[in-house]
């Protein structure tokens, strides 16, 4: 042995123990197994299997592995380029394969397997056999056939205080009939499913033992176990959250055994089902079985909703331009204006005039209406208001025009697209805002005060305003008076969460769009009452868009375009309109039914006193269980511009939060919690008439 | 006699440089046969690490992954917690610089149902990916799901649209 034979030597011996670790593939003689597989009565086809060291090599992407997979509730986790195979099985326990290693884990626990997994182009091999064992299932040579028995394949005996909970684990769906049952000996036979249990075994504590008995063929297996406790126990099948778990739970008497909701007295000891009945399904998860009669549930039913008025929230409240114009001469004067809110919650503009002039009205479409007095003088202090009322969000009243022809504008911001009478009389000009839609909106019309009165409207093309040109203005251009400083700023935003297609979470009853439009309505009442300009994002069983955010979107290149718009839209009501809160009501839900309470989301730094202050005034007065206020990536709270924070008023799967989320009273104090928290948190706002601008 | 004295210098080389290729791969992880895991409370806030054997790949798109895939299965069936929606795994991982991006199965899409399920279970997978332990380096996590960059969940409420960190939570 020379040198240079050495050399050679020792880097193959270096190369050989590093491709032994990876060992990609084994050189090992292939063939396809003699054999026709089946499961659960049915024959599975695989693609290509290939019989190797008393398993059966099957690529993860095999039609016949993903068709076994999903039968027993099992999902699997693989992509090229990285070498772990994570299955997880329909009870969480998770089974990891590494390539080129033949142990794998089931829970934490090592095992062996006949061959290492191993790539294959694109896709990677795998031991068929190894991964239906880890997931309770047993193959069987049975004559020619191989058959995939699922099984009963893990005990659970768990103390929990004096009661003790029995679950089984299956590979499938178990369907059961109860063979025999006395309060303390419960026997029940599962169809479709052999054991891989012990048959007997002494357990002790609050359950004496578990017998096992298999029977029947190999295709189509019956296992029956028989619980038996203490003398004097008493039991109670529950319904559990998984399909491929039985759980039966035993105690003393006197003890309450209902899992969810532990009521003393809930137990009756026997479970009145009788016959044949799945173990539970995703849609009963962690309901009680006997706890109590169907008629003893709580009425589940969402209170009615008040029908609302108006339609989809008008859009950004652009700015109207205005031309500041001293007041000179003219052939009239407006010496008065009374601002005044109908009890209908409409809206009555009175301009007291003197002389004789023409009128013009427009009505634009983002909700915004003029009307123009023409050549007149305004007597008396410019006007600017956000009455309370569900019609108007605000009045102006100003001069404009030019020194040579002054012109006295009325300009309202509606609250959608409002009717407006125009009534002009001798002596005075009538503008009433209905508190409800109108179908057939005129735009455009005008008329004539004192003289010769004619008022006429015209739903076609607009006549040519005389004066100021009325173009919506850019964004960029503020109001002349426009927004009032931060503390002065009345405008909040609620956003009703959900509407249309899009219900949220719908449980026991009860839909979450409905509860939030509900729950924001009594709010917008309340907080127009506390002085507000209150807008909502939608008024009524509407998913709001705005069609420039969505085309927008979709043109960005960014997927799911559909669902940014939706969002952004209801984040831009309040952005556009300067609102000075934002607050969005949502319901929760989880799948753990013992989850409940109110929870203040909130994600950037200046939302966290409007949630503190909703949370300290809300819990007090909801009596619901306070989760706290909780820092999240929501969208909406992330995409607004001002405070705000996403309330999820309590959880539409907790059998109390459903109780109280169906009772209208709940909903109307919870209504009134938030607000005593914006006013909480805003202070008492000004008078109304005390708030001019000059 | 001089050619035995060879193959052992030989044999004593070789397991040197296979003891410092060894060590050098194993280091690349921060070494530990395992890694941290999180869940979510039912609380929806509270993180819970658990420890989870690795198997003998190290490299970091095979911890990525696997730290995924744990996360999306979650602890044993009896511990409570906020879980990702049964079936939910893990199509595709890719690292790019200290951001780690996961393409989630359309499964997940079922947590939409309110603000506790989808921040939990975004909190846990951003805590998992980025232990600093686990994945050196990476501080983000992007979330791609069906293999879409999405801007939330159908129906959903949490934004998905900027890779996320522990400080969205
Ligand atoms: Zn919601």
């Amino acid at each position: 042995m020379n040198h240079f034979r050495v050399r050679i030597f020792s880097a193959a011996l270096v190369l050989a123990l590093m491709a032994s670790e990876l060992a990609f593939a084994p050189a090992r003689a292939q063939s396809p197994p003699a054999t026709t597989f089946w499961f659960a009565g049915t024959r599975l086809i695989f693609d290509s299997p290939v019989a190797l060291d008393g398993d059966v090599a099957v690529a993860v992407r095999d039609s016949g592995l993903q068709r076994l997979l999903a039968r027993v509730g099992a999902s699997i986790s693989y992509e090229p380029q990285q070498r772990y195979i994570v299955i997880t099985s329909a009870d969480r326990r998770i089974i990891s394969f590494t390539v080129g290693d033949a142990r794998y884990a089931v829970a934490g626990v090592v095992a062996s397997a006949s061959f290492a997994p191993f790539f294959d182009g694109n896709d990677v091999i795998v031991p068929l056999y190894a991964i239906a064992r880890a997931l309770y299932v047993q193959p069987i040579a049975a004559g020619g056939d191989t058959v995939f028995e699922p099984q009963i394949g893990a005990l659970d005996v768990r103390p929990d205080g004096r009661r003790t909970i029995v679950t089984l684990h299956a590979a499938t769906a178990l369907k059961y009939v109860k063979t025999s049952e006395t309060p303390e000996r419960l026997s029940v036979t599962f169809s479709g499913v052999g054991s891989a249990l012990s048959p007997n075994r002494h357990i002790g504590g609050g359950i004496d033992d578990v017998d096992v008995a298999v029977s029947g063929p190999v295709k189509n297996p019956a296992s029956t176990v028989t619980i038996t406790a203490p003398k004097g126990a008493q039991h109670l099948i529950a319904v559990t959250a998984s399909p491929y778990d039985f759980t039966a739970v035993f105690g003393p008497p006197g003890v309450a055994l209902d899992l969810d909701a532990p009521s003393p007295n809930a137990a009756s000891g026997v479970s009145g089902t009788s016959g044949g009945m799945a173990a539970g399904g995703p849609a009963a998860a962690g309901a009680p079985v006997a706890a109590a009669p169907p008629s003893a549930t709580p009425p589940l039913v969402a209170s009615p909703l008040p029908a609302a008025p108006g339609g989809q929230p008008p859009p950004a409240v652009a700015t109207v331009p205005q031309t500041e114009a001293t007041p000179q001469s003219g052939a009239a004067s407006v010496t008065g204006v009374a601002v005044d809110v109908r009890s209908d919650g409409g809206l009555d503009v009175r301009l007291s005039i003197d002389g004789t002039a023409t009128y013009d009205w427009h009505r634009l479409r983002d909700g915004r209406w003029y009307l123009d007095v023409a050549d007149s003088k305004l007597r008396g202090p410019a006007r600017d208001e956000r009455p309370i009322s569900p019609a108007v969000e605000s009045v102006r009243v100003r001069q404009i025009g030019s020194p040579d022809a002054p012109v006295v504008r009325v300009a309202f911001t509606l609250h959608g697209d409002r009717r407006v009478d125009v009534t002009p009389a001798d002596g005075s000009l009538t503008l009433s805002v209905a508190n409800a839609d109108d179908n057939d909106l005129a735009r455009t019309g005008n008329g004539q005060i004192g003289g010769a009165t004619v008022a006429s409207s015209s739903a076609q093309s607009p006549a040519g305003p005389p004066l100021a040109p009325i173009a919506p203005q850019p964004e960029t251009t503020p109001w002349k008076f426009g927004p009032p400083a931060a503390d002065g700023n009345r405008t909040i935003v609620i956003d009703p969460g959900h509407g249309g297609d899009d219900a949220g979470t719908a449980h026991n009853g009860l839909v979450e769009k409905e509860l939030t439009l509900a729950i924001s309505l009594r709010l917008r009442t309340l907080l127009t009452q506390a002085g507000w300009n209150v807008r909502l994002t939608r008024e009524t069983d509407i998913d709001p868009v705005s069609p420039e955010l969505l085309s927008a979107f979709a043109g960005d290149g960014r997927p799911n375009s559909s669902d940014r718009a939706y969002l952004q839209t209801r984040c831009d009501v309040a952005n556009a309109s300067n609102a000075r809160l934002f607050i969005s009501i949502h319901v929760n839900y989880a799948d753990a039914t013992s989850v409940r309470g109110t929870t203040f989301y909130y994600t950037k730094p200046q939302d966290v006193p409007l949630a503190q202050a909703l949370e300290r005034s809300v819990i007090p007065v909801a009596g619901t269980q306070d989760d706290g206020v909780v820092k999240s990536n929501l969208y909406v709270t992330k995409h607004t511009n001002m405070p705000a924070v996403l309330i999820e008023t309590g959880f539409i799967s907790n059998p109390g939060d459903v109780r109280l989320l169906a009772d209208r009273n709940f909903l109307q104090t919870f209504a009134a919690g938030i607000a005593a928290g914006v006013k909480a948190y805003a202070g008492a706002l000004p008078a109304m008439s005390s708030k001019t601008d000059q | 006699m001089r050619a035995q004295r060879l193959i052992a210098l030989i044999v004593a080389l070789a397991v040197v440089i296979f003891g410092a290729w060894w060590v050098i791969k194993k280091r690349h992880h921060g070494g530990g046969d395992s890694i941290v895991v999180y869940y979510t409370k039912t609380d929806g806030t509270t993180e819970v690490p658990w420890r989870v054997t690795l198997g003998p790949a190290r490299d970091p798109k095979s911890v990525a992954f696997y730290a995924a895939a744990q996360v999306l299965a979650g602890p044993s069936s009896d511990i409570e917690a906020i879980r990702f929606p049964a079936g939910t795994h893990v199509r595709a991982i890719e690292l790019d610089g200290s951001t780690v991006e996961v393409d989630l199965s359309g499964e997940v899409g079922k947590s939409a149902e309110g603000g506790l399920s989808e921040t939990a279970e975004f909190k846990s997978l951003v805590w998992t990916l980025t232990d600093p332990k686990t994945l050196p380096g990476v501080d983000a996590v992007r979330v791609r799901v069906d293999g879409t960059r999405v801007a939330t969940l159908p129906g959903g409420h949490f934004e998905l649209d900027e890779p996320l960190s522990r400080s969205n939570f």
